[in-house]
């Protein structure tokens, strides 16, 4: 763990950020929630969701639906132990910027 | 629309800001979304009333088998839940553990009063703490499920 965090590339896409923000939050969300929380489309939340798995930062797990007639399964998304790692040290060099952006403020006023 | 340049100067901070609050946002609307089933409390309530009337039940495992019967269900409604509303929970907070250790516990001493009641010949009576363990149980149960909806805005 690193005092000023480490700033994560992946991570920090706008989308992605809020991904992991939200999945740090719980143990797992299912993927129409997600989609639903953050108001974008099946097809982006797939896009950006499938870089944070490549990178290891997200798991995904399907499961039957008995409240579904068809074969669509529920799709039950959550941060690995590196994703959450990751996710903390970045906000954790994100505060640092900020914090230091405030304090900047300050002294200039 | 992505950005993935490190942020270095005031106007990338601010931006920072705007991602951090937008974190925030994002969990308060995760929160306002998330409603308990309304089945789920009177659900865990029915359970423990069912446990708390079983002392007068004959047969020397009648006891066992409601007690492993409930056990089932509770872990039943629970993932019914997790489906019904697309979020699984991460730890209990301390509110929740209280609220659960209360209700374990007040489910047992309300199973004694019964036990009591019973061995009392005053089976009718065995209602009242089965009724109590229901509205005290359901009571909780919401109790729990609020302090785990609330925690979604405190965890990082």
């Amino acid at each position: 763990m690193s005092a000023d965090g480490i700033f994560n590339e992946i991570i920090h896409a706008p989308l992605r950020l809020r991904i992991c923000g939200l999945l740090r939050s719980v143990d797992e969300l299912d993927f129409a929630v997600l989609r639903d929380t953050l108001g974008v489309s099946d097809a982006t939340l797939s896009k950006q969701s499938k870089a944070l798995i490549d990178a290891g930062f997200v798991s995904v797990t399907k499961k039957t639906s008995e409240s579904r007639d068809d074969s669509r399964r529920i799709t039950w998304l959550r941060l690995t132990a590196t994703g959450r790692n990751a996710f903390d040290e970045h906000i954790r060099a994100l505060r640092k910027i900020s914090v230091g952006f405030e304090h900047l403020d300050n002294t200039d006023s | 629309m992505e950005n993935n340049l490190t942020p270095s100067g005031p106007d990338d901070a601010r931006v920072v800001s705007g991602l951090l609050e937008e974190l925030q946002a994002d969990r308060a609307r995760l929160v306002e979304k998330v409603r308990a089933p309304k089945w789920l409390a009177p659900g865990f309530g029915l359970i423990a009333a069912s446990y708390v009337m079983t002392p007068p039940f004959p047969g020397e495992g009648a006891g066992g088998f409601v007690l492993s019967t409930a056990l089932a269900a509770g872990i039943l409604l629970v993932a019914l839940s997790y489906r019904v509303t697309g979020i699984k929970f991460t730890r209990f907070g301390v509110q929740a553990w209280a609220a659960f250790a209360a209700a374990v516990v007040g489910t047992l001493a309300l199973f004694s009063v019964s036990l009591g009641l019973a061995a009392s010949g005053l089976v009718w009576w065995i209602a009242i703490p089965a009724v109590v363990a229901f509205v005290l149980v359901c009571w909780l149960a919401s109790l729990i499920f609020s302090s785990l909806r609330e925690r979604l805005h405190y965890v990082r």
